[in-house]
C-alpha cells in the first residue's frame, strides 16, 4: 500500500523550494538547478509523491519541460479543466502572443473573482512559481508564491491530476481515448 | 536552562502580478499617450478617454503572461484597443453622416 495522490503533499512540498525573501541576491541562493516552470512541477510532483519503502513514485504528470508535453497529456487523460482553479491543481498559462502555455505552475488557492469591463472573468490565485520573478514575470531566476489572475476565458486551463487516481494501474494509458475530453 | 527561541529567520518570497502591470504602464504610459494624442486628433478628453481604454486593455491581457520578445504584439493590441474605441465613439455621434455618404 503506499501514499495517495493528495494536493496537500504537493502544496507543502512545493511550499518548502520556494526562495528566502530575507536572502542576499548577490549570494547565488536564488539560482536554481530547474530549468523550467514544468520541470519545476515534475519536481515538486514526483518527489512529494515518491515512497521511500518502494523507491518509487506515484506522481502521475509524465517527467517534461514542455508546458505543451504537458497540456497534451492532460488533453488525452480527460484531466485538463477550464473550470474554477482548486488547490493543488497544476495551472497552465496561456500566452496570447505565442498561441501555447507559456507556464506552469501550482495553484495554492483562489483569492477572489475577477470580472474584466469586456466581460472575461477569472479567479485570482496564490500559486507556487518556479523561474519567476516577484512581479511574477514568464522567465527569472526565482521560486515564489505569486498572486496572479488565472482565467478560462484567456484561455488559461488547470490539470486536476488527483483524478487519475481513480483509473486502475495499467489502464491510463489504454483507455485514454474512450475517456470525456474536459477541454 | 535557558528557554528556546525560535527565530523565524525565512520569510517565503511574494510575488504579484499587479507589479508587472505597473512596470508596463511605466514603461508603455508615456508612448501610448502619444500614440493616444495622435488617434484623437490632438482633443484632449478623447485621449484621456482612448489612453484609459488601453490601460484598462493592458490590465485584462496582464503583462505578466508577455516576455521581452512579445512587446510588438502587445504594442499591437493596446493600439488596436484605442482605434476601437475611437470607432466605437464615431459610431456613437447622432450627428456622423452615414456610411455612404461618407464615402462619396
Amino acid at each position: 500500500m503506499t501514499r495517495p495522490l493528495a494536493p496537500a503533499f504537493l502544496i507543502a512540498f512545493a511550499q518548502a523550494l520556494v526562495d528566502d525573501a530575507t536572502a542576499d541576491p548577490a549570494d547565488g541562493s536564488a539560482v536554481s538547478l530547474i530549468d523550467s516552470s514544468a520541470a519545476f512541477v515534475h519536481h515538486a510532483g514526483y518527489w512529494s509523491h515518491f515512497d521511500h519503502r518502494l523507491a518509487t513514485s506515484i506522481w502521475p504528470l509524465p517527467c517534461t519541460g514542455s508546458c505543451t508535453d504537458l497540456a497534451d497529456f492532460a488533453a488525452e487523460e480527460g484531466i485538463l479543466m477550464a473550470d474554477a482553479p482548486e488547490a493543488g491543481d497544476i495551472y497552465l498559462l496561456w500566452s496570447p502572443a505565442k498561441k501555447l502555455f507559456a507556464r506552469a505552475g501550482i495553484v495554492v488557492g483562489r483569492v477572489r473573482p475577477v470580472s474584466f469591463p469586456s466581460g472575461r472573468t477569472g479567479h485570482e490565485c496564490l500559486t507556487i512559481d518556479a523561474c519567476t520573478t516577484p512581479r511574477g514575470s514568464i522567465r527569472g531566476p526565482h521560486t515564489a508564491v505569486v498572486q496572479r489572475v488565472l482565467s478560462a476565458d484567456a484561455n488559461d486551463r488547470v490539470i486536476r491530476w488527483p483524478m487519475l487516481e481513480s483509473i486502475p494501474y495499467g489502464l491510463a494509458n489504454s483507455s485514454a481515448s474512450t475517456r470525456p475530453k474536459a477541454a | 536552562m535557558r528557554a528556546a527561541t525560535i527565530k523565524p529567520s525565512f520569510q517565503p518570497l511574494r510575488g504579484n502580478t499587479i507589479l508587472e502591470l505597473q512596470l508596463a504602464i511605466e514603461r508603455l504610459g508615456p508612448r501610448l499617450r502619444r500614440a493616444a494624442r495622435t488617434i484623437a486628433n490632438g482633443d484632449a478628453d478623447l485621449t484621456e478617454d482612448f489612453y484609459q481604454a488601453a490601460i484598462t486593455e493592458l490590465w485584462e491581457l496582464d503583462p505578466a503572461r508577455f516576455d521581452d520578445d512579445d512587446a510588438g504584439y502587445l504594442w499591437q493590441a493596446l493600439v488596436n484597443r484605442m482605434l476601437k474605441s475611437r470607432r466605437d465613439k464615431e459610431e456613437g455621434d447622432p450627428t456622423r453622416p452615414p456610411l455612404a455618404l461618407r464615402f462619396r
